[in-house]
Parts: C-alpha cells; sequence; structure tokens
C-alpha cells in the first residue's frame, strides 16, 4: 500500500508493516528511507499491573510493570543479573513501588547506585523507571522519571 | 481455559470444511500476534533510481502475525516528498483513507 499524501508520519494501516519513504524529483527516486526496522517493534506491549509482591524471571523480560489497584506497597524483586535483561516500571497508584535487586546486584541511574541488592522505589503518579543489566552485576536506569529513591 | 483463540470448527456442520479453512488461516496469526512481532523476512526495500519505477524485491513478511509475499515494482507519481509504502496483508479490501492498494493508480 502507498500513502503519497501525508507529509508527517502517518497511521499505519492495521496488519501492515512500514518499508520505505520515498521521494520523488524530475522523474527520478531521489530519497529512499528504510523504515522496515519500525516493523520490529513490538505489535503491543507487554504490560501488567502488580499489586502484590512478586519475584521477576527472566521471560518477564521487556514487560512494564505498574501497581495499578494497588492498596499498599508493592516490592518486586528482580532477577540475577544477566546481560539484556530489561524490565520497566510505572507509578500508576498512590502506592510505594519498590524495586529489589537480586544478591550482588546493583541499580543505578546517573550517580545515584543503590547498595549490593538494594532498592530503587518511588510513590508518585506518573513517575517510571526503566531498567536494562548491562553484565551479570549491574542494572542501569535507560530512562527515568521522577526522583526515585536508592537504598 | 480456552485452547484455542478462534472457535473450534464443529465437525457436525455443514460449514465445516469452510470453516476449518477459516479456523486455520486464522488461528497461527492470531497467536503469533500475541507472542511476537510484525516483521520483515527478506525485501522491502530499493535504492534511489534515474526513473520512477522502484522494484522492493520479493518481499516476504508477517505483518500483524500473517504470512505474506508481495513482489514486482512501484510505479511512484512525479514530484512527491513524502510517500510511504507498507507492506499490508490484505490487498482485497478497501485501505484507510488516503492509502492505496498498489498496483491501483496512485493518486
Amino acid at each position: 500500500m502507498i500513502n503519497s499524501v501525508s507529509a508527517t508520519q502517518p497511521t499505519w494501516p492495521d496488519e501492515s508493516i512500514p518499508l520505505m519513504r520515498v521521494t520523488t524529483s524530475g522523474g527520478a527516486i531521489t530519497v529512499v528511507d528504510d523504515l522496515r526496522p519500525l516493523g520490529a517493534l513490538p505489535l503491543k506491549a507487554n504490560i501488567r499491573a502488580q499489586r502484590i509482591d512478586h519475584t521477576l524471571i527472566n521471560t518477564e523480560s521487556g514487560t512494564l510493570f505498574t501497581n495499578e489497584g494497588a492498596t499498599g506497597t508493592v516490592i518486586l524483586t528482580l532477577p540475577a543479573a544477566a546481560i539484556g535483561l530489561e524490565y520497566e516500571f510505572y507509578i500508576q497508584a498512590n502506592q510505594t513501588f519498590t524495586i529489589t535487586a537480586g544478591s550482588g546486584d546493583t541499580i543505578r541511574s546517573g550517580t545515584n547506585v543503590s547498595t549490593a541488592a538494594g532498592t530503587v522505589s518511588n510513590n508518585t503518579v506518573g513517575n517510571m523507571i526503566r531498567i536494562v543489566a548491562i553484565n551479570s552485576t549491574e542494572w542501569i536506569a535507560r530512562t527515568i522519571t521522577g526522583t526515585w529513591t536508592f537504598a | 481455559m480456552t485452547a484455542t483463540i478462534n472457535t473450534l470448527p464443529d465437525p457436525s456442520s455443514a460449514t465445516f470444511s469452510s470453516a476449518l479453512q477459516t479456523f486455520l488461516q486464522q488461528e497461527a496469526a492470531n497467536r503469533d500476534v500475541l507472542r511476537q512481532v510484525s516483521s520483515i523476512v527478506s525485501g522491502g526495500l530499493h535504492g534511489t533510481a534515474a526513473g520512477l519505477v522502484g522494484s522492493p524485491g520479493s518481499v516476504v513478511a508477517f505483518p500483524g502475525g500473517y504470512y505474506t509475499t508481495e513482489s514486482g515494482s512501484i510505479t511512484y507519481s512525479d514530484s512527491k516528498s513524502n510517500i510511504w509504502v507498507v507492506i499490508g496483508k490484505d490487498t482485497t479490501t478497501s485501505p484507510p483513507s488516503n492509502w492505496s492498494v498498489y498496483p491501483a493508480p496512485i493518486t
């Protein structure tokens, strides 16, 4: 399918994958932008409302956890850090959301770093943190919104 | 617990054969779309060219989880700044507004 009208990126039709953005001029194809990497994006994000404590597992990597519906503190314990594991946490309920690192692992954002097996926590709606393991002992924040407490 | 996304065809139904075909077409794709990503296996890109004809090659992709192939070339309109090209699973139904199903005339 082709859309030659939209100056800005259009809404992709259902069940389609973007291929290219093409520019023509003077009877020639002058610019071709490869949009295929966009097609590698997940069709649906994995999102889970977590109202009770939970120990995360490797296969949950890539999931966005919220505390939607929580009526108290929710503690999520990370698995042992392994390069590439990634989790995201979003404060949806006005309750403390705590992420605990595994034994010997730390969580860092800039100069803020937890102790080994330490925690990061927050209770302000709208704040979020996305962490990824860069080796077998360190989690780093890829994105962070709001002021999280590192302990 | 439900074992399938789509309703299993009823073997006692007179339309069992056609219902089974529909089920087989949809079930695998409906499952893939829940657990995997839309992906392009091969093709789907051409370079700049002296004329207005681009050949993205033989495209193999899974839009929405559906196995889809397409080949041939695209003849573009001249003097367009942004021509967005996508591969979709369905070329038989009307596309969304502003989209044309190639090789229908480009407006």
